[in-house]
């Protein structure tokens, strides 16, 4: 891991580099820790981008399908990245080759939401899923230790499961539910706006069981994204469905050590700048800071998990994909093709690289 | 040409948002942009209710003439629609409101399947089935099926018949809630669009999208630009009516009517009269080629000559987009975005 000040050194190389050329510059062999994210090129083409944490590029995979979230399996080599909703693939990268080495169906019937996440040996792989004749989500499991075979179908008991993490406890799936019904008959039109039911759900990854269900405090606040805390802190992102000129928190804060769900207001200026949309969470490992990003209002968010105050707010335009860093600190990334670095102590932001591609919704740490 | 693979959103920039907040509630470009769409948005829910009055004449007391009343009813409330559609903010978006007005593309012709599968079925056809029967049912191509469709003209079911009247007249209701809703929401809307300085980019941004729709998917799709350089007129929109050509020309009509006025007026106290100049002129020249062409897109596809005029619109479309996009937009300092409209 580097420290600050090697990070931000080399991030000047980078910004000279990338300034001189106008392309991805290469990191040659070197096998640190590396950022995976879905990005496109200034063409439209999709591609999964594996850069290292000074954003110079290690892999360039193109994709046929627009992916979204990712997950790193931990202690291998894989990575994981997810087609974007309605999407039909999983991507699995293994970041060494930089190559993709399967690509897992979603089989007829069914299609992704776009995130997922391993269980605590690196074994099974928790994917959410929609069964869009029925509109029914479901947490998909499968065996990374057996070719990526599908074993089993765990209902959520609810429309449009997201994001979802594993708490600390390594047995239970947090799950952020949207609420919205989609089908790929109508691509991304949402059909259910006036009877969406969205949740926080708790449920446990051995028996498929529904343990907790929180409900956000209007029901079109569709719950998304999502990250947890070593201490189990859950850190949730809204995104408001209801009429644009109103404004309502987009921050949900559980609490597993007390049993508390809350939701989280901003101070109005900066809750309205928001305009109703969370893009992406991330939440320390190391501090008990938390970021969240809105590409809408071109700010993120920095708040303190514990306290639940807020930290700071910055101004990047586009921003969308955020990272937590084991050292603390944050990347976020934005859709212009730049990368900036967060402060562990959420209070400094600068950019690191500034690349000729659309970095997508989310960034993906492989350590 | 610039790639189409997603709809974008424009931000712009604090120095811009400063200094257009400077000028007089009463003129600034967004109130001027409020004002204009907001009737845009009324005379779209205005032609609505007339569309739902002709079509309950019609089935009360069927006849030729009440067919062609009918007939021109769609016709109007429709590009009432097409001159505002490329509003893509605000009220627009609640409830899948665009969708619900014109589902399109259709790939899957569900247009289609969704008509007969109501007309086929048991039940009754209410105001409730038609809320629950989803977007492809709920709109204009709904009606211009049962109006133009050619099986819908030759069958049992065809318009007068009992059901299929039953259908028009609940779709035609739901049309002009939908219209209501949509125009008394905007006004509701009117003080939050007024205050927020980031929706002057956004109503650029929102025209900018509009004009690559309509060169993209409305224009260079039918008429097989693009590899495998193929013609084919049911990837255009209002094919069943033969009304592609007159639904652009009435969508570049409402740029020059409600987006044209507030971003002039921008560019005017921007210190740019002479890209407002430009703006003013080509939207003149886009709308005159559009003009010249005739309603229906199919007969311009068959002969060269036909062709070439459909080149030419297409040419004037794309002059228009890069006026606005190329010039203005960064004369302005509005920039492109990327994960802000099209997130997840």
């Amino acid at each position: 891991m580097l420290n600050r000040r090697q990070f931000l050194q080399a991030s000047l190389a980078t910004l000279v580099a990338g300034s001189l050329d106008g392309r991805l510059a290469f990191a040659g062999a070197d096998k640190g820790p590396l950022i995976l994210s879905a990005v496109d090129d200034e063409t439209g083409h999709h591609l999964i981008a594996g850069v290292d944490l000074q954003g110079r590029q290690r892999f360039l995979l193109p994709v046929g399908n627009r992916c979204h979230g990712g997950c790193e399996r931990p202690g291998t080599v894989q990575a994981i990245l997810f087609a974007r909703r309605p999407g039909r693939h999983v991507y699995v990268v293994d970041t060494g080759q930089g190559n993709i080495v399967h690509d897992i169906a979603a089989g007829d019937g069914y299609h992704f939401y776009g995130h997922g996440v391993f269980s605590p040996d690196s074994r099974y792989l928790y994917v959410t899923v929609n069964r869009y004749d029925t509109g029914e989500g479901i947490v998909r499991v499968y065996d990374a230790e057996d070719n990526y075979r599908a074993v089993r179908d765990m209902p959520v008991g609810g429309i449009g499961p997201h994001e979802l993490v594993l708490h600390p406890d390594g047995n239970t799936l947090i799950v952020a539910l949207g609420g919205i019904q989609t089908h790929p008959d109508y691509d991304r039109i949402k059909l259910n706006p006036d009877t969406m039911q969205p949740a926080l759900l708790l449920m446990d990854r051995q028996t498929g069981g529904i343990r907790k269900r929180f409900r956000p405090s209007h029901h079109q606040l569709s719950c998304r994204h999502l990250g947890v805390s070593p201490d189990g802190i859950v850190v949730a992102g809204y995104q408001y469905q209801g009429p644009t000129w109103e404004s309502r928190p987009l921050i949900a804060h559980y609490d597993s050590n007390t049993d508390t769900f809350r939701e989280i207001g901003l101070p109005k200026s900066l809750q309205r700048s928001l305009h109703n949309y969370v893009a992406s969470v991330a939440v320390s490992p190391a501090s008990p800071l938390s970021l969240v990003t809105a590409p809408r209002g071109d700010r993120v968010v920095v708040i303190n998990h514990r306290t639940r105050a807020l930290v700071s707010d910055f101004e990047v335009p586009d921003v969308a994909g955020a990272l937590a860093l084991p050292d603390g600190s944050f990347v976020v990334s934005s859709g212009t093709g730049s990368l900036h670095h967060i402060s562990a102590d959420g209070l400094e932001a600068e950019t690191v690289a500034t690349l000729d591609i659309h970095w997508d919704n989310h960034l993906t740490f492989h350590g | 040409m610039s790639s189409l693979a997603r709809s974008v959103r424009y931000l712009i920039p604090f120095a811009v948002s400063l200094a257009t907040a400077t000028v007089s509630a009463a003129t600034s470009p967004r109130q001027q942009w409020h004002t204009d769409i907001g009737q845009g948005y009324q005379q779209l829910a205005g032609s609505a209710h007339d569309l739902e009055q002709a079509a309950n004449s019609y089935c009360n007391t069927p006849s030729d003439n009440g067919r062609r009343q009918l007939e021109s009813a769609w016709r109007a409330a429709f590009l009432n629609w097409q001159a505002a559609r490329f509003v893509d903010f605000g009220p627009i978006e609640q409830d899948s409101r665009a969708w619900q007005l014109q589902f399109w593309p259709d790939h899957k012709n569900l247009v289609a399947r969704k008509v007969r599968y109501a007309l086929k079925r048991d039940k009754a056809v209410d105001a409730d089935f038609v809320s629950q029967a989803g977007v492809a049912l709920q709109g204009f191509p709904a009606i211009e099926y049962l109006l133009y469709d050619a099986d819908m003209q030759s069958g049992e079911r065809a318009l007068p018949a009992e059901r299929t009247c039953r259908l028009l007249q609940t779709v035609s209701h739901h049309l002009a809630n939908t219209t209501d809703a949509l125009a008394s929401d905007w006004q509701a809307f009117g003080d939050y669009y007024r205050s927020m300085d980031e929706y002057t980019g956004k109503t650029v941004a929102a025209a900018i999208n509009g004009l690559e729709i309509l060169q993209d998917k409305r224009l260079a799709a039918p008429m097989g630009v693009r590899p495998p350089h193929k013609r084919n007129k049911y990837l255009g929109d209002a094919w069943r009516s033969e009304t592609s050509v007159a639904a652009m020309r009435a969508s570049i009509a409402g740029f020059q009517q409600y987006l044209v006025p507030g971003l002039t007026r921008l560019l005017n106290e921007a210190g740019k009269p002479e890209l407002a100049g430009k703006l003013v002129e080509q939207t003149d020249s886009t709308l005159a080629k559009a003009d010249s062409l005739p309603d229906a897109m199919a007969p311009n596809l068959e002969t060269d000559e036909g062709y070439r005029q459909l080149q030419s619109l297409f040419i004037e479309v794309i002059q228009l987009e890069q006026v606005v996009e190329d010039r203005i937009a960064p004369a302005l300092g509005i920039t492109r975005g990327f994960n802000a409209s099209d997130g997840d």
